[in-house]
């Protein structure tokens, strides 16, 4: 593979320890991201709390971004958030729910990858967008050489 | 945009090291507008977690177990984690809590 179609990485976010319980995730369960999209059919669950919690991370952990510049743990090729709720693991701190940690595997994907996560034709689009890119830099120059 | 409500995000203490928040960090809220100058910093890694509760908490809506104050934590593992508390303001006390 070369480095050039190694352009993003899928993240697979499991639900790794729960602290005691969580009303949407079982240990184990799996939200799998092609950035920007969630795959349905490769993920178990979704909380939208812990989508809030992950939105600060997630486009930069595709990108290939070190995730301990981000302040996240890692274990190997792993790497650990955790969810907002501080209820289960800190008792100092109470509240009506439960904390879950999870691990994030980053796998590289190819362009070749990406074309099973996409349901339309994406060399046709890309070609499409070109032209579209292409239109949309002339008229930003263009607008701005004016001025 | 006439909230009852003005939000306090405290930070209720700070587990472990973190860049941004030291305890005792204030953020206050009129909805949707952040009060800049009462504000002591704010986190981009935390905040939008701690957004979603903003408009729950303006409109007088409190979230989370009944008697115990809302706390939220950030989602880092090898810094903080940093624990907030979020409670509401009524407006006609804003001059004495602000």
């Amino acid at each position: 593979m070369k480095a050039s179609e190694m352009f993003r990485y899928k993240l697979e976010v499991i639900a790794k320890e729960i602290y005691p319980v969580c009303p949407v995730y079982e240990k184990g369960d799996r939200m799998t991201i092609v950035e920007p999209a969630i795959i349905v059919e490769e993920t178990d669950a979704i909380c939208l709390s812990f989508l809030a919690d992950l939105l600060p991370y997630y486009r930069a952990l595709s990108r290939g971004v070190n995730p301990e510049k981000m302040g996240l743990k890692t274990e190997g090729d792993k790497v650990l958030i955790e969810c907002h709720d501080p209820g289960g693991k800190y008792a100092d701190y109470p509240t009506d729910g439960g904390t879950v940690v999870f691990e994030i595997r980053r796998t590289p994907i190819t362009l070749e990858d990406l074309k099973k996560y996409i349901k339309f034709d994406l060399e046709n689009f890309l070609l499409q967008m070109e032209t579209v890119w292409v239109k949309r830099r002339q008229m930003y120059q263009e607008k701005h050489r004016k001025r | 945009m006439d909230k009852k409500f003005l939000v306090l995000i405290e930070v209720e203490d700070v587990l472990g090291p973190c860049p941004v928040h030291k305890k005792g960090d204030k953020v206050f809220i009129d909805e949707p507008n952040t009060i800049v100058s009462k504000t002591t910093a704010i986190c981009t890694r935390a905040f939008p977690t701690l957004s979603t509760f903003v408009m729950c908490f303006s409109e007088g809506i409190e979230t989370g177990l009944q008697g115990v104050p809302l706390f939220v934590k950030c989602p880092a593992t090898a810094l903080g984690p940093v624990i907030f508390k979020i409670s509401k303001i009524p407006k006609e006390e804003k001059n004495e809590s602000v």
